[in-house]
């Protein structure tokens, strides 16, 4: 069934319909805001919060933009905001002051991994990235959204979004091979 | 720097990458939140032009045949066999004075009037 005619039967007073929304986007709002938070139990927080508030105002939704996008924004904001609140966010500006180190010495040897053992190394990465930056790469990569719904849902232009996704990546890069460089040092 | 087929690898292994799944019983968790709030508002749409707009159109309507009939155009007893160029000279609203001008501004006046008074089309 489509998200529209979910929407539908909600408004019409099917709350089973709106189970099956919460159902179909969980994942990815809960990663967006475990991203943003870092904390397992604020992220459920945020994320249930923003689907009740999806739901009160689900009637305001005018279908301009797809429904994920609509709730993605409101999760995205509603996490920004909880981390503001608990001091677990440093603006974008002085993040983006900081020098990204450029380091692929040890770039390759992510192939000789297993994939669990990648899967581990990168959500490691992944943790030591800017929330918002993770975010990025959450929504492009894992979700597949184009640049356009990303710029929508985060605010940005779709230019910062580009340079921001490859800034991230780079970034990612950098702290992959700081992980695989203790990693070897820990096994010699 | 990164080269770039390093960074393809790199964005092949984001693709690979689970996500990080909502915990158990998440659902159950937001509809128990959901049952108790306010229920959204179905969204429902009046016509474009209400009731006093119909009327409005109409009596403007009726008042142009009036201002147009009132003119001093006489109605010949017998259509006489005219070309279209003499006969256009004749016709009611052709030499009307003020009276259409006024009743368009009149029709204008009433309609910006209605739409004003049932302010937000749209009924939450």
């Amino acid at each position: 069934m489509d998200d529209s005619l979910l929407i539908k039967l909600t408004l019409d007073g099917n709350q089973q319909a709106y189970a099956a929304l919460v159902d179909r986007y969980k994942d990815l709002a809960y990663s967006i805001a475990v991203r943003i938070v870092k904390d397992a139990q604020d992220a459920e927080e945020v994320a249930q919060d923003a689907f009740v508030k999806a739901y009160k105002s689900l009637n305001t939704f005018r279908g301009a933009s797809k429904f994920s996008t609509w709730l993605y924004t409101i999760v995205y904001h509603a996490a920004l905001s909880k981390a503001r609140k608990l001091k677990r966010f440093t603006p974008l500006n002085q993040v983006e002051a900081a020098e990204i180190p450029d380091d692929s010495r040890h770039a390759d040897s992510m192939s000789d991994l297993t994939a669990e053992e990648r899967q581990r190394f990168l959500a490691q990465a992944m943790d030591r990235l800017h929330p918002i930056d993770a975010t990025l790469l959450n929504l492009f990569y894992f979700d597949e959204q184009p640049v356009q719904e990303i710029a929508n849902i985060t605010k940005m232009s779709v230019s910062n979004v580009k340079v921001r996704l490859h800034r991230a990546r780079k970034q990612l890069h950098t702290e992959l091979n700081r992980l695989l460089q203790s990693e070897i040092r820990s096994i010699l | 720097m990164s080269t770039p087929e390093q960074d393809k690898a790199l964005q092949d292994m984001l693709r690979e990458l689970d996500i990080t799944p909502a915990p158990d019983g998440f659902t159950d968790r937001v509809m128990e939140h959901v049952q108790m709030a306010p229920a959204p508002k179905p969204i429902q749409y009046k016509a474009p032009i209400g009731r006093w707009g119909w009327v409005a159109i109409a009596a403007a309507f009726i008042s142009l045949c009036v201002a147009g009939l009132g003119s001093n155009y006489e109605f010949p007893a017998v259509m006489p066999e005219v070309h279209i160029g003499e006969f256009l000279p004749t016709l009611p609203f052709a030499d009307v004075s003020p009276a259409i001008p006024l009743a368009l501004i009149a029709l204008s006046a009433i309609l910006v009037l209605e739409r004003m008074l049932s302010k937000n089309r749209l009924v939450r």
